[in-house]
Order: C-alpha cells, then sequence, then structure tokens
C-alpha cells in the first residue's frame, strides 16, 4: 500500500463523503469538522471506512484538529500510515 | 442587589478583577478586561441607536469576543438572539425576519450568510472590520446606566417550529437570575471552580454554563467547537484547563467512551458531570460511573421554555435494565413538576403521564406567536382563582415510587437529534418545498444513541438520495438531514386520507 496514489485516495474520501453525509467536496482544504460535515456522529463511520479501505488501524485518540479536519490532511495522513 | 444578568459580570469585575473570567483555547481573560470589552461593545451599540428592547442577532462561533458581545447586548439594555453560525442561510433569514433586529453582528466567517440577507431596515456589522473594532475600542469601557427591568427579555432563543419557521423562546433576566441562584447552590459553585462551556451559544445549555460561572466568580472554559469530533484533544484541552464542572449533552460523553478516550488517570479536577438535552444511555453512563467512582453524576432535564434544567436527578446507581433510562427526578428550586394522566389527573406514583411545569423558570411564551403560546402556555387546570400558568411540554414521563419522574418519550412528533430539539413538521416542509417533490414524510426512531431518520418521498421523477440530501442541506441544518430516503410514486394513504405512516413503518423496517 505503500505507492498509493493521493489522487486516488482524495476522490475515495470524496465519494465516500457524499453518500455519508450528502456534501460535496470541491474544495480540499475545507474545513470539515469546522464546517459541521465531519461530526462525532459520523466519525466513527469515517475511521470504520478509512480502515477499511487503506487495511490500517487508526488510534482516534491521536486525532487532532489540525491533522485531520480536510481531505488534504487526511489523505496526508493516510499516505502517512500506508507507508509505515 | 442584583436584579440584572449584566450585573453579575459588573460585581465580579469590582470583586476580583484580575480573576480569570474565560479561557478559550490558548486566549484568557479577566474580569476586569471583559467588563470593559462588553462596556465598550455595549456603548457602541448605543451610539449606533439600539435603545431598550431592541434585538440584535449575532452570528458569530464560541470565543471571547462573542461572550463579550453577549454583555454588551445585555449592558445596551438590548435582548441578545444568537444565531447558529453553522446553520444555512434560509433557516437564519426566517429568524431574523421574526425577530426583527435593528442590528446583525457577524464576523469574517459568517459574513457570506449574512451578507445575502434581504431583510429590510437591518444594518449588518462585521466584528473582524478594522473599522468596527476601532469605533468598539473609542468607547467608554465604564458601566452604562440600565433602564432594563428583571422581567425585561434578556435573549430569545430559537427552537424548531413544526410550521417550518423556527419559534422564539423569551426569556427575561428573572428566568435566567432564579436559574443560577439554583445552580450555583445546588452544585456549591464557587470562584475557585472552572466550569466548561460546551453547547453553543445559541443551545439553552449555554445558559446553565455563562451565568452559572459569572455569578459565582468562576472561570468559564469555552471548548472550541470542533474539539467535539477529536475525543484525545477534547480530553487533553479538559485536562489542560483543569475543569472542575463539565455540562453537556450526554451523547458527547458515550462518544468520549466509545472512543476509548477516558481512563481513571485523567480528568482528575472534574468533581461533577451534569448532562441535559437528552437521554442518556444507560450503558454508557454505568461505565463513566465505574471509572470514575468519586465524582459527581447529575442528569437534569428542562425544555428551553423552561429557561434550562427545570428538574434534575443525582445519580446513585444505574438502573439494572439497559433499557432503561435515567430518571430526570424532582423539580429544582425554581419549578414545579407534575404529570397528569390522559384524564387530567395528576398522575400518581407508578404511572405515567403528561408533563407540565411551572414556577419562576417559565418563559413568557413566543416572540411574537401569541398562538403558539396560548396553546401550550396555559391556565393551571387546578387552579380557577387567578392567572396561574403552567407549560405543557408534550413529553410523556413515568412517576416512580420514589416520586422520581423518567422521561418515556415525545407525545407529538418532536425528537431530540444531537442535542437539538426538532420538529418532523419543519423537515417535511423544508422536503415539501423542493420543486420535485410530490409527497413526503418523516418517520424517526430511536436506535442505540442516535435518532435514525427516514424520509418517504413521492416524485415524478426519478431522484438520488445524494440529490435530495445535497438540496436540504442548502435549507435544514445538518442534524435535520434524513439519513435514509425512500422514493417511491405515491405514499400510502390511511381511510382518512392521510399518509399512512405505519405501513411505511412496517414495509420498511
Amino acid at each position: 500500500m505503500s505507492n498509493i496514489d493521493l489522487i486516488e485516495i482524495k476522490k475515495n474520501l470524496r465519494d465516500y463523503l457524499i453518500k455519508a453525509t450528502s456534501f460535496t467536496i470541491e474544495d480540499d482544504e475545507r474545513d470539515l469538522v469546522k464546517e459541521g460535515i465531519v461530526s462525532s456522529l459520523t466519525m466513527f463511520s469515517l475511521i470504520d471506512y478509512i480502515e477499511k479501505k487503506f487495511k490500517i488501524e487508526i488510534d482516534i485518540l491521536s486525532l487532532t484538529p489540525e491533522n485531520f479536519n480536510s481531505i488534504d490532511n487526511i489523505s496526508k495522513k493516510i499516505i502517512q500510515w500506508t507507508s509505515k | 442587589m442584583i436584579y440584572l444578568l449584566q450585573q453579575y459580570l459588573d460585581e465580579q469585575a469590582i470583586k476580583q478583577p484580575h480573576k480569570i473570567a474565560a479561557i478559550f483555547n490558548e486566549e484568557i481573560i479577566n474580569y476586569s478586561d471583559l467588563n470593559s470589552l462588553a462596556n465598550q461593545i455595549a456603548n457602541y451599540l448605543k451610539h449606533l441607536d439600539i435603545k431598550h428592547g431592541d434585538r440584535v442577532c449575532f452570528c458569530l462561533h464560541k470565543s471571547i469576543k462573542s461572550l463579550a458581545t453577549i454583555f454588551g447586548i445585555l449592558k445596551a439594555d438590548a435582548i441578545y438572539v444568537p444565531l447558529d453560525a453553522n446553520s444555512p442561510y434560509e433557516r437564519l433569514e426566517k429568524i431574523v425576519n421574526d425577530a426583527k433586529p435593528k442590528i446583525v453582528l457577524y464576523e469574517d466567517e459568517t459574513e457570506d450568510k449574512i451578507k445575502k440577507m434581504t431583510a429590510k431596515d437591518i444594518e449588518l456589522y462585521s466584528l473582524d472590520s478594522d473599522a468596527v473594532n476601532a469605533q468598539i475600542t473609542s468607547q467608554s469601557n465604564l458601566n452604562p446606566n440600565y433602564q432594563s427591568i428583571d422581567s425585561d427579555l434578556a435573549y430569545i432563543f430559537y427552537t424548531s417550529g413544526s410550521t417550518g419557521t423556527p419559534k422564539g423562546v423569551m426569556i427575561t433576566h428573572r428566568n435566567v437570575i432564579d436559574a443560577a441562584e439554583w445552580s450555583v447552590s445546588e452544585l456549591k459553585i464557587t470562584a475557585a471552580d472552572k466550569l466548561s462551556a460546551h453547547p453553543p451559544f445559541h443551545f439553552d445549555l449555554s445558559t446553565f454554563d455563562i451565568y452559572s460561572s459569572i455569578k459565582s466568580g468562576a472561570t468559564l472554559v469555552l471548548i472550541p467547537e470542533k474539539l467535539s469530533v477529536f475525543p484525545g484533544a477534547l480530553v487533553d484541552y479538559i485536562e489542560k484547563t483543569e475543569i472542575t464542572i463539565w455540562n453537556s449533552v450526554p451523547s458527547l460523553l458515550s462518544y468520549l467512551f466509545q472512543a476509548g478516550s477516558i481512563d481513571p488517570s485523567r480528568l482528575k479536577k472534574v468533581r461533577s458531570i451534569c448532562f441535559n438535552g437528552e437521554v442518556f444511555p444507560v450503558k454508557y453512563l454505568r461505565d463513566w460511573m465505574k471509572i470514575f467512582p468519586d465524582k459527581e453524576f447529575i442528569n437534569m432535564y428542562g425544555p428551553t421554555e423552561a429557561t434550562v434544567q427545570c428538574s434534575f436527578y443525582r445519580i446513585k446507581e444505574v438502573p439494572k435494565e439497559v433499557d432503561k433510562s435515567v430518571p430526570i427526578g424532582k423539580s429544582c428550586a425554581n419549578a414545579e413538576i407534575f404529570a397528569l394522566d390522559a384524564d387530567g389527573r395528576k398522575a400518581e406514583r407508578k404511572s405515567s403521564g403528561e408533563l407540565f411545569i411551572r414556577g419562576a423558570c417559565l418563559s413568557p411564551g413566543y416572540w411574537c406567536n401569541e398562538k403558539k403560546t396560548r396553546e401550550v402556555f396555559i391556565q393551571n387546570p387546578f387552579n380557577s382563582k387567578y392567572k396561574d400558568i403552567v407549560y405543557k411540554t408534550g413529553d410523556l414521563v413515568y412517576l416512580d415510587e420514589n416520586g422520581n419522574y423518567s422521561f418515556i418519550g415525545r407525545k407529538d412528533d418532536q425528537f431530540k437529534r444531537m442535542g437539538y430539539r426538532i420538529e418532523v413538521g419543519e423537515i417535511e416542509k423544508a422536503i415539501y418545498s423542493l420543486d420535485y417533490v410530490t409527497e413526503t414524510t418523516i418517520i424517526f426512531r430511536e436506535l442505540n444513541n442516535a435518532v435514525d431518520l427516514t424520509a418517504f418521498i413521492a416524485s415524478k421523477e426519478s431522484l438520488s438520495s445524494e440529490q435530495v440530501s445535497a438540496d436540504l442541506a442548502k435549507i435544514l441544518p445538518y442534524y435535520m438531514i434524513p439519513s435514509k430516503f425512500h422514493f417511491l410514486s405515491l405514499l400510502p394513504k390511511t381511510s382518512t386520507g392521510k399518509i399512512d405512516r405505519e405501513t411505511l413503518k412496517k414495509n420498511y423496517e
């Protein structure tokens, strides 16, 4: 999974978010948490999706509003986790 | 003698000017500075011709500035009407059209929504504008003279309304003073305490946090909105700021537990955990109490119409049955609660009925909505001698053998989702407003800790869930958007011509 393509990850996240939250995210830097797109109710399902899709385990307690708030940041994290 | 909410702040600014009044992230402000800033905002509003009884709306995220704005509006003898910064503009516009404020205050982040408003005779001012800030800082920082009296309105909070238009619940200074008297004395809140401010300022739970804290000269710790999604970061923040009294909707506590973010070595300074706004699932409460046996857990209950809490229950033990809920307990000092059975008699112990509330906690009614006010704020059926108003909650409760009430459910079609009270009618109206919808109905079910909302929609066009929910996101806040959609060419009807919800429920469960 180390060579996973950033563009592909972003596309997956966008596709997932429109299904789960009904928001179309065009701007990868848009703050999903601040705007209420990802709430505490949807956070678990987002993590669950990422874990299954990219075959990784995520420690939810390590996530912060700075490192997990936009498609850009979440993709970077996924790259970091998958390249371990 | 305190008779206005802003006098709590005036008093602390004299008694302990250098004590920290509020914390928000890395930012702190002492009582003297908070009072000075609130005074400057008040004097600026007066300079803008705000007068006694005028409404001032604000669409601001939670911050020290928005806290000062609340007190600034009160100190200008005006009524504050908070607008949810995360709501779509259409809903905000409905509120503004109803509240008819003279002024709407906003910030850079909410500018797009506010600037779209077409309402007439309303002036818009950005608290992020250099010009506005220069005007504010040039004002006197001394307390203005107050013209308000304790029966004047302090704020109007908008809740979901069945007609599709949110209802404005009017709350007076006296309502809040009585609520704060109760909470400060019952929880023994002192200047040494640090209270969490988790709910946003447009939500009635914020009344407990803000006024109990300022009244007792404690420190109010504003919880950054986005932290609720990050359990690890939230627990770090609670520890770092040394919060002693936590107050939030229980779903947040369930979330923290599910995320594995609490352990016995953490949250050492927290002494009381209060929850309010929805039913706490017994399963998670049991886990919390096991991990923190030395902390006080209090369940509070109260609709916005009763200011904030009107009943409470100190939890000694968790019910054994998982499907039972934690009692909402007995009346607070500023309220009296009772249940009436289907025949209008007071419910006896071990029986159920609809909950009614009377006392100092009661709102004078809905803003500019005499009809709705008269429907639910009614004459006490047991008193024909003088005016004695009781509020008909629509909540069904059970009175147990010890005299404690427990919440059973809503009598009509209101429910709570993510702590917000929602009426099905408002969502249905919004769906009906989409031009491709011919018929719709909403069915809601409580599943585990969440409310599952399903929309049934009849349309001549072929629709997708994505399309409908994206269209709804433009007119409804996220917590009102259904999680599932079923599309049909026609909805089934009962013999009276009403949409047959029972058939829909059966066929789609």
